[in-house]
């Protein structure tokens, strides 16, 4: 893949990783064909501050785990008052990263 | 969720759970659960969310009585199949090595994401939500 293009993906969802994986990524995108670039861009990759307002706000109700594709734990969350309140304050820390570590799978099974 | 950390979120969500059972027995006044809300949407509005009641209504299954738990809230019929299969289900899987519980979960999801199924969940949620706030759970 041409490194304009690889520069280009990665100034817009950088932040949708984890800075870590980040040259790991470049190394995938270099090594793959170009068709995979349109694949790339048609993910629905996940906004983590989205994701952290949609926690804050809608959390208790399971949604972002919802969002997020956990649909089991989304109704778990839901029909117990989001864990007794526990569970909605503990993802409110963790759905940040979860958020990332599903777009990094997400990208990964793009790029296979 | 990978399997392993699934089994092990159930195993944990199981343990809280008899906790928070166990701990509403004891608090439990003439048979019948206190109500200690620990919503967040009751606590912030003061309006019940769908599952407020639960407890309570866990309580009244567990004292025999059916007809004031569906009063209360119908979420507890499914605490207390969960409660009963749950800890046997974690406990089996866990003997025998098979992960019946994870397939299980995942054939749920997948059924769970079926558009007809969902839209009758979100309707039936909303008319236990509306039942609610009606009571004042």
């Amino acid at each position: 893949m041409e490194a304009q293009k690889i520069d280009m993906f990665l100034m817009s969802y950088g932040k949708f990783f984890h800075p870590s994986i980040l040259p790991f990524i470049r190394e995938r995108l270099i090594d793959s064909d170009d068709s995979k670039f349109m694949q790339i861009q048609t993910l629905n990759l996940k906004d983590p501050t989205t994701m952290l307002i949609v926690s804050l706000v809608g959390g208790q109700l399971g949604i972002d785990r919802f969002m997020m594709g956990e649909t089991g734990l989304g109704v778990a969350k839901l029909l117990t008052c989001g864990g007794l309140g526990i569970w909605t304050i503990v993802d409110w820390f963790m759905v940040m990263d979860r958020t990332k570590e599903l777009n990094a799978e997400m990208l990964k099974q793009a790029l296979m | 969720m990978t399997q392993r950390a699934f089994y092990r979120f159930m195993a944990l969500a199981t343990v809280a759970g008899c906790l928070w059972i166990l701990f509403s027995l004891f608090t439990a006044k003439g048979g019948a659960a206190v109500n200690t809300t620990v919503c967040p949407i009751k606590l912030t509005t003061g309006w019940p969310c769908t599952s407020c009641g639960g407890t309570r209504s866990l309580m009244h299954i567990l004292n025999g009585d059916w007809l004031e738990a569906l009063v209360t809230n119908l979420v507890g019929y499914i605490y207390f199949l969960l409660l009963v299969l749950m800890p046997a289900w974690l406990i089996w899987d866990i003997y025998s090595g098979k992960s019946s519980m994870h397939t299980a979960w995942i054939r749920t999801e997948l059924f769970i994401r079926k558009p007809p199924v969902w839209m009758i969940g979100i309707l039936l949620l909303l008319a236990n939500w509306i039942w609610n706030i009606s009571k004042d759970v």
